[in-house]
């Protein structure tokens, strides 16, 4: 520990805050060419957060609540707390699959990509057969998936 | 140390050909770190856009005050705005945990565990805020009238915080349909906020509550004693557990400091009866702790959950012990714990920094504590800046506490301002 005496004279020389100046310097400097110029792949040394991106759905409403499927109106959806779209319907159409005749409901997830390749929307695994719930303060859809595909769009975090 | 940089004598010949008057930089440099801190809490973030089509980068308005900030400072009365001995020990090691930060950054580029540089330059620069933050407070608040002003801005951050909190209460902005919580904080001009409003709210209440059970002046006692009650509402419907416990833990250790154990008793009893019997909903809440401490599926507990992600940030760290994967090498929301991310982020030498730069400042607080006078306004605010320091400990357990600026700013403003009177000089006396 040194204190600053009063009156004392202080001449140029380089301190340890200079040090840190140059350090960031540096890197700013590394960053950008590490960016543009020569990017850096990732190792897969660890394990890092998934990509937040778009998937559409076609979802199969449940048996129990297929009276839903003429009250569910396309735009039916709900917003994070950032305000992105977390769900949306795009549009519900009553069809025949596999002979039965089902309500099918096409929406669009803010869903995330795992550095395993599983795509999730929360808690829920993405994948042909599983099981979704889409809740907001009007409705809650309860359904399996039919089938999905990431959309381009991807989200920022 | 910053007085003796070259860069900061080349820059202050420019700014006293701008600004001749060192007095005026002066107040100019403590104006525009006032504003940072209001900014910081309550300025909306602006997108500027995203790096690598996945992470955001936001530029918030701090970023450019703090900027003016320092160039404005390099301009100021040197001898005038001397920091004290232990601030300046205090800035040598946050400048080392820097600088092993950005030794992280090269590691982990050499690695291959960062891809995405501009995101972990942008994370070294944030921290370069905050320790500048800190070093203007630590200097500016020599001055007594600078000292009182800066105290002030922290008393009405705490205060327009809660009043915001008591309007949001009343005129929501959303619809939560029960059982689901209306979380205060979480929407514009706030940012999912709840948990880091609900850490800077603990600790303003922990500052004031040590005020309350020190000072001799009662009717500090009582102003502060009832402003603690007031932001205790807010903080309830944050609903941020973390922040809770952060606040009964600090409360709980306050009984071992040297304090009027019947104010804490009152105070506490009177938390403790406003959060259980009126209809607050903080009991359900709390309650639900026990199911989810008890749940092992981490997409339905968050604990559970954070469990899971430290574990997964561990795996092959023995690879990367010494320094680790590289401040920013993972989204700040993959840790939901400071200590993790320090540990795996900056690795054994940036740890050694960190808690030396942390455990540092509470040695030199309870010094500060036990040398300052009994019952003065002095020993208060030391005593209430230490259960502010136990506030930041547990909340950083399982929140991203000192990255956070709305809780890191504050933080190192009231560090800064507390650390800039030299050891054995009582403002009282």
């Amino acid at each position: 520990m040194e204190s600053v005496e009063p009156g004392k004279k202080h001449g140029r020389k380089f301190s340890m805050f200079d040090g840190l100046l140059a350090a960031v310097l540096l890197l700013a400097l590394f960053a950008v060419y590490a960016t543009f110029i020569r990017p850096v792949h990732f190792s897969g040394l660890i394990e890092r957060e998934g990509v937040s991106q778009y998937a559409g759905v076609d979802l199969i409403l449940a048996e129990d609540l297929a009276w839903l499927g003429e009250k569910i109106k396309a735009g039916e959806g709900t917003k994070n707390v950032y305000g992105q779209t977390d769900w949306q319907v795009s549009s519900v159409e009553n069809t025949l699959i596999a002979g039965r005749s089902v309500w099918l409901l096409h929406a669009k997830l803010l869903a995330t990509k795992e550095t395993s390749g599983l795509v999730r929307y929360g808690k829920y695994t993405l994948v042909t057969g599983g099981k979704l719930f889409l809740i907001n303060d009007n409705v809650f859809i309860e359904g399996r998936i039919l089938n999905y595909k990431l959309l381009e769009e991807k989200i920022s975090i | 140390m910053v007085e003796e940089s070259f860069l900061v004598q080349c820059m202050s010949k420019i700014v006293g050909f701008l600004v001749p008057s060192a007095c005026r930089t002066q107040r100019i440099v403590a104006w525009l770190l006032t504003l940072t801190v209001f900014a910081a809490v309550f300025m909306p973030r602006i997108m500027l856009g995203s790096a690598g089509g996945h992470y955001s980068i936001d530029l918030r308005v701090e970023d450019l005050l703090l900027f003016l900030a320092f160039l404005f400072s390099c301009g100021m009365d040197r001898p005038a705005c001397r920091a004290s001995r232990e601030a300046l020990w205090v800035e040598r090691v946050f400048i080392g945990f820097l600088l092993a930060a950005i030794v992280s950054v090269f590691y982990g580029l050499y690695l291959g565990t960062i891809d995405k540089p501009l995101v972990s330059l942008l994370y070294v620069v944030k921290w370069c805020e905050y320790l500048l933050v800190f070093l203007l407070a630590a200097r500016l608040a020599r001055e007594t009238t600078h000292r009182r002003l800066f105290l002030q801005v922290f008393g009405v951050l705490g205060i327009l915080a809660v009043i915001y909190g008591f309007f949001e209460y009343f005129r929501p902005q959303d619809m939560a349909v029960y059982p689901n919580y209306y979380r205060l904080f979480e929407r514009p001009p706030f940012h999912g906020d709840a948990n880091h409003m609900g850490g800077l709210l603990s600790l303003w209440m922990a500052l004031l509550a040590g005020v309350c059970f020190n000072t001799r002046q009662k009717k500090w006692a009582v102003f502060t004693g009832a402003l603690v009650v007031a932001a205790f509402f807010p903080l309830i419907w944050t609903f941020s557990r973390k922040s809770y416990f952060a606040l009964a833990g600090a409360l709980s250790l306050a009984v071992f400091l040297p304090i009027k154990r019947r104010r804490w008793l009152w105070l506490g009893a009177l938390l403790v009866c406003a959060g259980l019997l009126l209809p607050t909903r903080l009991v359900s809440r709390v309650m639900d702790l026990g199911e989810v401490l008890s749940e092992t599926d981490p997409y339905h507990s968050s604990w559970a959950g954070n469990l899971d992600m430290w574990r997964r940030s561990f795996i092959h760290f023995d690879k990367l012990a010494m320094f680790g994967a590289g401040l920013g090498a993972r989204h700040r929301l993959f840790y939901e714990s400071q200590y993790v991310l320090v540990i795996t982020e900056t690795g054994v030498v940036g740890t050694i920094f960190y808690t030396v730069l942390l455990g540092g400042l509470a040695w030199l607080g309870l010094k500060r504590i036990q040398r300052a006078k009994a019952q003065s306004m002095n020993r208060a605010l030391w005593v209430g800046w230490l259960l502010g320091w136990v506030v930041v400990m547990l909340h950083g357990v399982t929140c991203v506490s000192l990255t956070i600026s709305k809780i890191a700013i504050p933080w190192w403003f009231l560090t800064g301002i507390l650390f800039a009177q030299p050891e054995f000089e009582d403002p009282e006396a």
